[in-house]
């Protein structure tokens, strides 16, 4: 049982059809990975330089102005500090895109190496990790986080990153350690093998490079639900700590507000975006290795 | 078959105990006093400090703390809160969890109830339509649509229904549940994102289905098109649906906690998020693990579920792990 919304989106019940690989020229004219590599760039570039796009400083506050409407000075308005609401919902996407990309990065370098290991050894380790994964299985990702991140005082973008990753490497491991079991008994391991070729080699040269695009795709998706975990921690209050920048941060400062004031919600907006890219990438590249969706 | 699904059980209980020992093990761990917090800022009585020290085993080792709180589970006791306002007379001991969750489960399951039936029904109906129409409009705009309920994060619809339906529009109320009407927001907040779900892999699962032969005899022995697609490839997809059901079961109770907090509904997951809010660590650990046990439970009527549905597959039998 990989994270069903993950496997929903990527894998799917043709997956017995699904190619080792979905690069493909048709991948690179499919709208559904055009549209949100386009956005996840846009993204990005707004995360790294804000000022390309007219973001300000985010402390150059006034306090006398709190909660003004959206103007032609300030787009979004202003938030309850005085604060330029445009800039800080720009520089919002920076917490998420390092979260989502630190998170998936980590937890499938921990997947890897022990989804590498447990398949390739089998045994008492496989047992072992079994039992560690059915437990972070039916452990609610964000409510496993909250009680985890609850116990911290500081909450910087390493705490939240650790505690996703911890919680977030299981589909990796199952995913890696399916592919090793179905790639290691194949003749061009045994071959490698019949040559003298050590344990270590093997997996390092052999079975992983095999194994890893299975990993990627999920990956992907899983960039999305990464994201959407820390806004959602963030909202209640056991994430991302002031004054950190966070898109669930900002939510959880107006939602007193909010319904008065629609204008508020735009970090929202933006966080869906975010995410849909991430759902939209992982979808395309589904298809992408299933050459029959449409 | 019973072999099977006693295997299932024996596992979900050594998930359980496992959850129990860890989470249990960070509490220990956890810096600070909990007798010396429960008097607050009062200086408390040595004796009645070191009475309610013994009372609640912490001059024991960990394991054996460990192993009492086993018993306790065993015998329906899930701990308390921790009690935030004792005087310095040591009294008030917080309330059981036992009692929390059997006032707070009923309202919950007022919305946790009506979003599944939404999920189930909608999702196979709507993914259903969306492969009918599959190259039309129709299909285009069902599939674009359940990507996009999936991307929504919940806090992001929960805020926009309740300002577009119930400010803007005013047809529902924004918070409580004083009378039906209160119950449609939560309901759809909670249950959109699943629905898409739902609606995507009911969409892969029945075009693979009616590919098959089964299906291509059903046709050719002049079955009516309706029946076909209603009966036979649906019974496929409903196994889809129940397990996917269950395996997001964690996410939907993660939703359920949201939607109470935003809502301002006192169920299970507004108590959670409470618990959250006010670091009450005995009672978040007690609620957590309710919830494994809760996710463990609905995989396990998942399998059932499965062998109704469908005799023939031994389900998940052959799963990695």
């Amino acid at each position: 049982m990989d994270d069903p919304r993950v496997t929903a989106l990527v894998t799917g019940p043709e997956q017995a059809h699904a190619r080792s690989s979905g690069l493909s020229p048709a991948l690179l004219r499919d709208p559904r990975f055009l549209i949100p590599m386009a956005v996840i760039g846009l993204l990005g570039v707004m995360a790294v330089a804000p000022a390309l796009f007219g973001a300000g400083d985010p402390r150059d506050c006034s306090l006398a102005n709190s909660l003004s409407r959206p103007s032609a000075e300030h787009w979004f308005g202003l938030d309850l500090l005085g604060c330029d609401y445009y800039t800080r919902t720009l520089l919002g996407a920076r917490a998420s895109l390092v979260i989502g990309g630190a998170v998936v990065v980590l937890a499938a370098l921990i997947g890897t190496l022990f989804g590498t290991l447990a398949g390739f050894y089998e045994g008492a380790l496989d047992a072992v990790v079994a039992r560690l994964t059915d437990l972070t299985f039916a452990t609610p990702l964000v409510l496993g986080g909250a009680v985890l991140l609850s116990f911290s005082d500081t909450r910087g973008l390493v705490q939240v990153t650790v505690v996703l990753a911890l919680l977030g490497w299981p589909p990796m491991l199952r995913l890696m350690r399916a592919s090793v079991l179905r790639t290691k008994h194949a003749e061009y391991v045994q071959a490698a093998r019949a040559m003298g070729a050590s344990d270590l080699r093997l997996m390092r040269r052999h079975i992983v490079p095999n194994a890893g695009w299975p990993v990627l795709v999920y990956g992907c998706a899983y960039v999305g639900i990464a994201i959407s975990a820390e806004a959602l921690l963030s909202f209640a209050g056991v994430g991302l700590q002031l004054p950190t920048i966070s898109w669930g941060l900002m939510l959880n400062q107006v939602q007193d507000r909010v319904l008065r004031a629609p204008h508020l919600l735009i970090p929202g907006a933006f966080l869906t975006v975010t995410v849909g890219a991430f759902v939209f990438l992982g979808e395309a590249l589904r298809a992408a290795s299933n050459p029959r969706d449409g | 078959m019973g072999r099977f699904l006693g295997r299932r059980l024996l596992q979900s209980v050594v998930t359980l105990l496992l959850a129990s020992f860890v989470f249990h093990s960070a509490l220990s761990l956890l810096p600070g006093d909990p007798v010396r917090a429960m008097f607050g800022l009062a200086r408390p009585d040595p004796r009645i400090y070191d009475a309610l020290r013994a009372q609640y085993h912490f001059d024991d080792p960990w394991y054996a703390r460990y192993l009492l709180y086993l018993r306790d589970l065993l015998t329906g006791d899930l701990g308390r809160s921790f009690p935030t306002q004792v005087r310095a007379s040591g009294r008030g001991t917080g309330t059981p969890v036992t009692d929390i969750l059997s006032r707070t489960l009923p309202v919950s399951l007022r919305i946790l109830v009506p979003a599944l039936i939404v999920v189930t029904v909608a999702g196979i109906v709507i993914g259903t339509l969306a492969t009918r129409k599959r190259r039309g409009p129709t299909g285009h705009a069902i599939y674009l649509g359940s990507l996009v309920a999936v991307a929504t994060p919940v806090i992001v619809l929960a805020f926009v229904l309740q300002s577009v339906v119930g400010v803007r529009l005013g047809l529902t109320p924004v918070q409580g549940l004083r009378d039906w009407s209160g119950y449609i927001l939560p309901v759809i907040t909670l249950s959109t994102a699943s629905t898409g779900y739902v609606i995507l892999l009911t969409r892969s699962e029945l075009r693979e289905v009616l590919t098959q032969v089964f299906i291509q005899a059903a046709r050719a022995r002049a079955v009516p098109e309706h029946r076909v697609v209603g009966i036979h490839a649906l019974r496929a997809s409903l196994v889809t649906t129940v397990t996917f059901i269950a395996a997001n079961f964690g996410q939907l109770l993660t939703g359920l906690v949201i939607v109470e907090g935003v809502f301002g509904i006192s169920g299970f997951g507004g108590t959670l998020l409470r618990a959250i809010e006010f670091r009450d660590y005995s009672l978040l650990i007690s609620l957590l693990l309710f919830v494994v046990a809760v996710v463990l439970a609905a995989n396990l009527v998942a399998d059932i579920l499965q062998t109704i549905i469908d005799p023939r597959i031994r389900p998940a039998n052959d799963r990695p792990l």
